[in-house]
C-alpha cells in the first residue's frame, strides 16, 4: 500500500497548541524588542541623569560658542519665559553680541523702540543657524541676503535710493553699481558721473610716464600705492597693517624722496642774492609752520642793514661806433636793507599772479621807495610767495593775502592750503563693501585700474566699476572670477558676504559688556543690561 | 505576494504624494535663507507628515495581536504598513534637509535607514520565497512544527521498517522445511538478504537522516544523490521490498523539503529580527527626538 500524503493527512499531523509554547523564533523576536525598548530608555535615562544632554544636540556647536556647548541653556532660554518651549531668544544672543542693526531705512529683521527708530536686528535665529557649521553661523548663504533684497522697497521705511532688485552678482543687471560715495548727489551712480572728491593736483598720466618701475615690475604704481605689510592676520580692514588697503600717498614718504618734489626755495629774488646761509628746506606742514620757517631762514639777513647783490652792468664803451661787450667781471651794487626788502616785495607781488590763486594781492606799484616794508609783514610776504609758488603745484590756496600795510591788522582770513581730504587710514570708497588688494596681487594694477595711464586729473576715478575696460580696451568685470561654478568653469567666491556686511559695525555699542570672565566662562547672565535700554541706533 | 495589481492604488497614492512633496521642498529648499531645517515651518509639516506614516507603520505590530477586532483587513494594513512606511523615509529627509544632524537624530537616521532597508529586503523576499516554497515543498508545514512532523516520520519510518525486520528469522525456518528445488531455495535466501539489506541502508542511511539536524554531504541530503541512492539500493532489493522502500523514500522526500522549508523560512522571516526590534528602537527615540526638538528649537526658523 504505497504511502499517501493529502492535505487532509499533511494537516492532521499538527499540533495545534503549538502556538501557545515558546519557539525559538519567537523567543528570540520578543527578547530583540524588549532589548531594544529598553536600550534606547536606558541610553536616555542614563544621560538624563548624569545631565548629558549633548545626546540633543543637533550638531556641532560653532567654535566661536563651543565654550558653552554643554550649558544649553546659556542659548536656549525662551527669553525668559519659561514653560516648556526652550527656544533660543534675540535676548540671549544680544547679551554677548551687539546685533547693530544693517541700515536705518530697515523694517525687516529689526527691533524698534517705541518712536519707531530702530534699536538692534532682531529674529536672529532667522539667519544665523547654529549647529549646522560655521557658514550657516555665519549666514553665508546669499538667501539669506535676498529675502529682502529682491524686493527691497518691501522692506525699507522709505523707498530704496539703491537698486530695489538685488538678485545675483553679475554685470548685467543683477548687482548694482559700484561707487555711490563717489557720485556727486543728484546723480545717477554711472560711474561716467563718479568724481575724485580729493582736493589735490595730480597726473597719473605724468608720473607713470615718469617714474620708473620697481625692479621687476612692470608698472610703477607700487612705488607710490603700497599696502601695509601684516605682520598678524587678524588685524584690522582698515589698519595700516592688514594690506587689504592701499594706505594712502604720503607726501613726505612718496613724493620728496628721490628728489622728485623737495619743497625748497633756492633765491629768494632773481635780481638780488642776499647773504642768505643755505637754500631753504620747508617744512611740508601747516602754513604757519612754514612761516616760522621761513622767519627763522630770513632772520640773520633781515638783521643786516646792506646788501649787495648782482647790479647792473654799466653800458659797454663804443668804440668806432661799434658797440664792445661788457667787461666779464662781475658789478656788484651794495643796497641798502630797505630797498632790499622793496625790491623783493615787488618781485613777489609780481610773480605770485602766476599762482593758483583766487584772490587778489596787493598792486606791487603801491610799493614805493619811501613805502616801509616791516619785517613781519616781509616774512608773511615771503610765507604766501612760497605757499603760492610751491604748495599751488599740489595743493589749493586759500584765504587772504597778507595786508600791505601794518596798519590794515593781520589778514581776516590767513592763507592756507585746502585741506585735501587724505586721511592718515586708508581710504574708502566703495563703504558699503569690503575689498582685499592683497587677495589680488596677482593681477596688474592696471588690470582693475585701466584707465590710470591717460589719466590727467585728480578728479578721473580710477578705480573699476562691476565692469570696466581694462588698460588693452577690452571690457572686463568682476564677474568674469567671482560666479558661480559651472559644470565649464568653477568660479571664484560670489556670495554677498564674500564683500558685504550685514550689522552696520559703525553702529555699534562701545566694548562694555555686562559680564566678567567667571559670569561669561561659566554663561551666567546679567539682567542689568537689557538690550532693549540701548539708544537707538545711530545715537550715542 | 505583497506587490501584485491590487497595490495599483497605493503605489499611485504614493507616488502622488511623493511627487507633492518633492515639488514643495525644491523651492522651500533653494529659497530659504541657510538651507531648509526640521524647525521651519515646512520642515514640521514633513516632520508630521512622515511621523504619521511611520505611525501607522509601526501600528500594524499591533494590529496582528488583536486579529480578532474588526480594524479593517489585514491586507489594506499590510498594504500600508509597506508603501506608506517607504514614502516615510524621504518625506523625513526632507523634514531633516537630508542633514542626519546630531547624535541623537544621527542614530534615529541610521535605525529608520535599517528599518527601511531590511523592510525592502523583507518585500522582496515575500515577494520571492512564497512561490518558490509552493514550488519547492508542497509538504510544507508550520515552520514551529518541523521538529514535531520530524518526529512523526521517524516514527513512520521506524513502522515501516520494522515488520521487515521481525519477518527474518521466520522466513528463515520456512526455508528449511521447504522441499528442495533450485528457484524454491534461491527466493528465500534473497528475501532474507533483501531484509538484512532494507534494514541495514534504513540504519545507516535513513535513520540518522530523520534527526533534526543532519550532515550536508549526507547521501540523501539532496535530490539527485538520494534519487541515486534509492535507485542503487531498489536494484539490489527484492521485488517485494520495493513498496517498503518507495515509502522510505517518500519519507526521505518529505523530510528533505522540510528542511528546505526551514531554510526559506529563515529568509523569509528572518529579516524580522532586525526590522521589528529596529522599528521599536525608532519610534521611542523618534518620539524622544520630536519632544525634545519641539522643546529646544526655534520653531518657525
Amino acid at each position: 500500500m504505497p504511502r499517501i500524503r493529502t492535505t487532509k493527512i499533511l494537516a492532521q499531523r499538527i499540533d495545534l497548541s503549538y502556538f501557545r509554547r515558546p519557539h525559538p523564533f519567537r523567543t528570540l523576536r520578543t527578547v530583540l524588542i524588549a532589548l531594544m525598548c529598553l536600550a534606547p530608555l536606558v541610553w536616555w535615562g542614563a544621560a538624563a541623569a548624569m545631565g548629558h544632554r549633548m545626546i540633543y544636540n543637533p550638531g556641532p556647536i560653532a567654535a566661536v560658542h563651543a565654550m558653552w556647548a554643554s550649558n544649553c541653556a546659556v542659548c536656549h532660554d525662551a527669553g525668559g519665559t519659561g514653560g516648556f518651549s526652550k527656544s533660543v531668544s534675540d535676548e540671549a544672543c544680544l547679551r554677548c553680541h551687539d546685533g547693530a542693526i544693517h541700515h536705518s531705512n530697515q523694517l525687516t529683521l529689526v527691533a524698534l523702540d517705541v518712536s519707531g527708530h530702530p534699536l538692534h536686528s532682531a529674529g536672529c535665529a532667522a539667519c544665523h543657524i547654529e549647529h549646522r557649521g560655521r557658514a550657516a553661523l555665519m549666514a553665508s548663504d546669499d538667501a539669506t541676503c535676498i529675502q529682502c533684497h529682491r524686493d527691497l522697497a518691501s522692506h525699507s521705511r522709505s523707498h530704496p535710493v539703491v537698486q530695489n532688485d538685488v538678485s545675483r552678482f553679475d554685470a548685467d543687471g543683477g548687482h548694482p553699481h559700484f561707487g555711490r560715495s563717489l557720485t556727486p548727489a543728484g546723480k545717477s551712480i554711472e560711474r561716467e558721473n563718479w568724481t575724485d572728491p580729493t582736493v589735490l593736483f595730480f597726473n597719473h598720466k605724468v608720473h607713470m610716464e615718469k617714474v620708473a618701475p620697481r625692479k621687476g615690475q612692470s608698472d610703477n604704481c607700487t612705488k607710490c600705492h603700497i599696502p601695509s605689510r601684516a605682520s598678524m592676520a587678524s588685524v584690522p580692514d582698515t589698519a595700516p597693517g592688514s594690506g587689504r588697503y592701499m594706505q594712502p600717498v604720503n607726501y613726505l614718504a612718496d613724493c620728496s624722496t628721490s628728489d622728485c618734489h623737495p619743497i625748497q626755495t633756492k633765491t629768494l629774488s632773481g635780481d638780488f642774492k642776499p647773504t642768505l646761509a643755505d637754500n631753504l628746506l620747508l617744512p611740508h606742514a601747516n602754513l604757519g609752520e612754514v612761516r616760522s620757517a621761513v622767519e627763522r631762514y630770513l632772520s640773520p639777513a633781515l638783521a643786516a642793514q646792506k646788501f649787495e647783490g648782482p647790479g647792473k652792468a654799466p653800458a659797454a664803451p663804443r668804440i668806432g661806433g661799434i658797440r664792445r661787450p661788457a667787461a666779464s667781471t662781475p658789478v656788484v651794487n651794495t643796497i641798502s636793507r630797505d630797498e632790499w626788502l622793496r625790491q623783493n616785495a615787488r618781485f613777489m607781488l609780481d610773480n605770485i599772479h602766476k599762482a593758483n590763486y583766487s584772490g587778489t594781492p596787493p598792486d606791487s606799484t603801491l610799493i614805493a621807495d619811501s613805502t616801509a616794508i616791516s619785517d613781519a609783514y616781509f616774512v608773511d610776504l615771503y610765507t604766501a610767495f612760497i605757499a603760492l609758488n610751491q604748495c599751488t603745484k599740489c595743493h589749493n590756496v586759500q584765504g587772504d593775502f597778507p595786508s600791505l600795510t601794518a596798519s590794515s591788522g593781520p589778514a581776516a582770513k590767513p592763507l592756507q592750503t585746502v585741506p585735501t581730504g587724505i586721511t592718515a587710514a586708508p581710504r574708502r570708497w566703495f563703504v558699503n563693501s569690503t575689498f582685499d588688494h592683497r587677495s589680488h596681487q596677482n593681477l596688474r594694477c592696471i588690470a582693475c585700474h585701466g584707465s590710470a595711464p591717460t589719466s590727467t586729473l585728480t578728479s578721473d576715478v580710477l578705480s573699476p566699476d562691476i565692469r570696466w575696460t581694462d588698460s588693452n580696451k577690452q571690457n572686463v568685470s568682476c564677474a568674469d572670477c567671482h560666479h558661480l561654478s559651472t559644470s565649464s568653469q568653477a568660479g571664484a567666491s560670489s556670495n554677498c558676504v564674500t564683500c558685504h556686511i550685514f550689522h552696520d559695525r559703525s553702529r555699534e555699542r562701545l566694548p562694555d559688556g555686562p559680564m566678567d570672565i567667571k559670569q561669561a566662562v561659566e554663561g551666567q547672565l546679567l539682567s542689568t543690561k537689557s538690550p532693549t535700554s540701548r539708544p537707538a541706533a545711530g545715537q550715542s | 505576494m505583497l506587490i501584485d495589481r491590487r497595490a495599483r492604488g497605493w503605489i499611485t497614492v504614493c507616488v502622488a504624494i511623493f511627487v507633492a512633496a518633492t515639488a514643495l521642498y525644491i523651492p522651500y529648499a533653494a529659497r530659504r535663507p541657510s538651507g531648509p531645517s526640521g524647525a521651519s515651518w515646512p520642515g514640521l509639516a514633513y516632520a508630521a507628515v512622515g511621523s504619521a506614516m511611520m505611525l501607522f507603520a509601526f501600528l500594524l505590530s499591533f494590529r496582528k495581536k488583536v486579529r480578532t477586532m474588526h480594524l479593517g483587513r489585514a491586507y489594506y494594513w499590510m498594504q500600508g504598513h509597506v508603501w506608506f512606511g517607504l514614502l516615510s523615509y524621504p518625506i523625513i529627509l526632507y523634514h531633516a534637509g537630508f542633514h542626519f544632524g546630531g547624535m541623537l537624530t544621527q542614530i534615529i537616521m541610521w535605525l529608520f535607514t535599517a528599518v527601511i532597508v531590511s523592510g525592502i529586503v523583507g518585500v522582496l523576499v515575500q515577494q520571492w520565497i512564497p512561490t518558490r516554497m509552493l514550488r519547492d515543498v508542497p509538504a510544507e508545514t508550520i515552520y514551529e512544527q518541523i521538529d514535531h512532523v520530524l518526529e512523526q516520520l521517524r516514527s513512520e519510518a521506524a513502522a515501516l521498517i520494522e515488520p521487515v525486520t521481525v519477518r527474518q528469522p521466520q522466513e528463515a525456518f520456512d526455508l528449511e522445511v521447504v522441499p528442495a528445488g533450485a528457484t524454491a531455495v534461491i527466493a528465500p535466501q534473497r528475501a532474507i538478504t533483501g531484509a538484512a539489506m532494507l534494514a541495514a541502508f534504513y540504519q545507516r542511511e535513513v535513520r540518522s537522516f530523520l534527526e533534526s539536524r543532519f550532515a550536508r554531504t549526507a547521501a540523501l541530503a539532496t535530490e539527485q544523490s538520494s534519487n541515486a541512492t534509492f535507485a542503487a539500493t531498489r536494484q539490489e532489493l527484492p521485488v517485494q521490498f520495493h513498496q517498503t522502500l518507495d515509502d522510505l523514500q517518500s519519507i526521505v522526500d518529505e523530510r528533505r523539503q522540510l528542511e528546505r522549508q526551514r531554510c526559506l523560512h529563515h529568509w523569509l522571516h528572518g529579516w524580522l529580527l532586525l526590522h521589528v526590534p529596529l522599528s521599536f528602537a525608532l519610534m521611542i527615540l523618534a518620539t524622544v527626538h520630536a519632544v525634545m526638538a519641539l522643546r529646544f528649537a526655534s520653531i518657525g526658523h
